[in-house]
């Protein structure tokens, strides 16, 4: 005898195999990226070819939920070409933050400074990126972990 | 439309998938699971009221409150209403193991007893859907860092504008947006595990009970850390 389909068994897999798939983007940090910049030590530096770009942020130890003063020195770029602000991006790997940028403001000789929170995550997750695109220049990223 | 409006809906779109089925499937999971009958009713209110509190969220940050001291002020608050929402998965996730016979503390002499009957019932079988958008509110005010950051996008957009009720709308607007942008998944999410739950039998519900268990011992973790 021919078994007709089993369309309640199908429907079953199909919707675990969709609780599946949403689990699967929930938990989408497979690739665990780790801290390459100690913040709460000192400033981090990074070089873009001959150019210099140091972050720091205050007060230390950088906390979430906290009011924090960003701050980005560029060493080695000509005054002329230095931008007059840059955006500073911060993004969690792994985990959809949405869009917080912090305005950095420059001071003409190469020092940028802005204020911003960065943001808590109950998931427990403490590793921030700070991206900034500097024009003509090229990009830095600083990955840091928060206190709290 | 501005652009902050364009990124808050896309925002709630892009994160509604991944982050907020993250953070909040396992309370939409765990009361799925039980609905009978009127799921899409009791979504779209439970989505409401969660919305409902973004837009005061949204319009207090507009308005010119500060996202320092709100959130401080909120966290205890908030770790009680996590830690909260994890006892109650749990009782969710209990009754459906069948590890605890509420039905007969139902018809128990104990009052202790008749009290967990009861709420058991409660969150087992005897809801109204009207129940959910009041739920929607208190579950919009559970810490979510994809909801600060907006609120910080409202708060920098209520800098900008010239009153308090001005900063108030636009704020709110944002939220909403963002809020409205995470229903699709929300939604669609909550319709799959309802009919999940009512199809599932035997040893597949008892798994899918161990797995709300679960949930709601990490909510419990994550509101005594804090």
């Amino acid at each position: 005898m021919v078994r007709g389909c089993d369309i309640g068994g199908v429907f079953r897999t199909g919707v675990l195999s969709f609780v599946v798939f949403l689990a699967g983007i929930s938990c989408s940090g497979i690739e665990r990226p780790v801290a390459d910049c100690d913040i709460n030590g000192g400033a981090c530096l990074k070089r873009i070819g001959d150019i210099e770009v140091i972050l720091d942020i205050t007060p230390r130890p950088v906390r979430s939920m906290k009011e924090l003063a960003f701050f980005l020195k560029l060493r080695g770029v000509e005054a002329d070409v230095l931008p007059k602000r840059i955006l500073l991006e911060l993004t969690m790997p792994g985990m959809e933050m949405g869009e917080n940028n912090v305005i950095l403001e420059g001071n003409g000789k190469g020092l940028y400074e802005g204020r911003g929170i960065i943001v808590r995550c109950p998931s427990g997750k403490r590793l921030w990126r700070a991206g900034v695109w500097l024009p003509g220049i090229g990009e830095a990223f600083f990955l840091f972990n928060v206190d709290r | 439309m501005e652009n902050i409006y364009i990124l808050a809906l896309l925002a709630g779109l892009t994160g509604g998938t991944g982050h907020c089925l993250g953070m909040c499937g396992p309370i939409v999971t765990a009361f799925s699971m039980t609905l009978r009958g009127r799921e899409f009713v009791s979504h779209l209110l439970y989505n409401t009221g969660r919305i409902f509190t973004y837009f005061f969220l949204g319009g207090i940050m507009g308005a010119g409150g500060s996202f320092v001291r709100f959130a401080s002020s909120m966290e205890t608050l908030q770790r009680w209403l996590l830690a909260g929402s994890g006892a109650v998965i749990i009782v969710i996730g209990l009754s459906m193991t069948g590890l605890i016979p509420w039905r007969r503390f139902l018809i128990g002499g104990n009052p202790a007893g008749r009290f967990v009957g009861r709420f058991s019932a409660f969150l087992m079988e005897e809801r109204s859907t009207g129940v959910y958008f009041p739920f929607g509110i208190l579950m919009g005010f559970l810490p979510c860092g994809l909801v600060y950051t907006m609120m910080l996008s409202s708060m920098r957009l209520g800098m900008e504008t010239s009153g308090y009720v001005e900063g108030f709308l636009k704020g709110g607007v944002v939220m909403i947006l963002f809020g409205a942008g995470t229903l699709p998944a929300m939604l669609l999410y909550g319709r799959v595990v309802s009919l999940l739950g009512s199809k599932l039998r035997g040893g597949l519900y008892r798994i899918s009970a161990i797995i709300v268990l679960v949930m709601g011992i990490i909510f419990v973790l994550r509101g005594y850390r804090g």
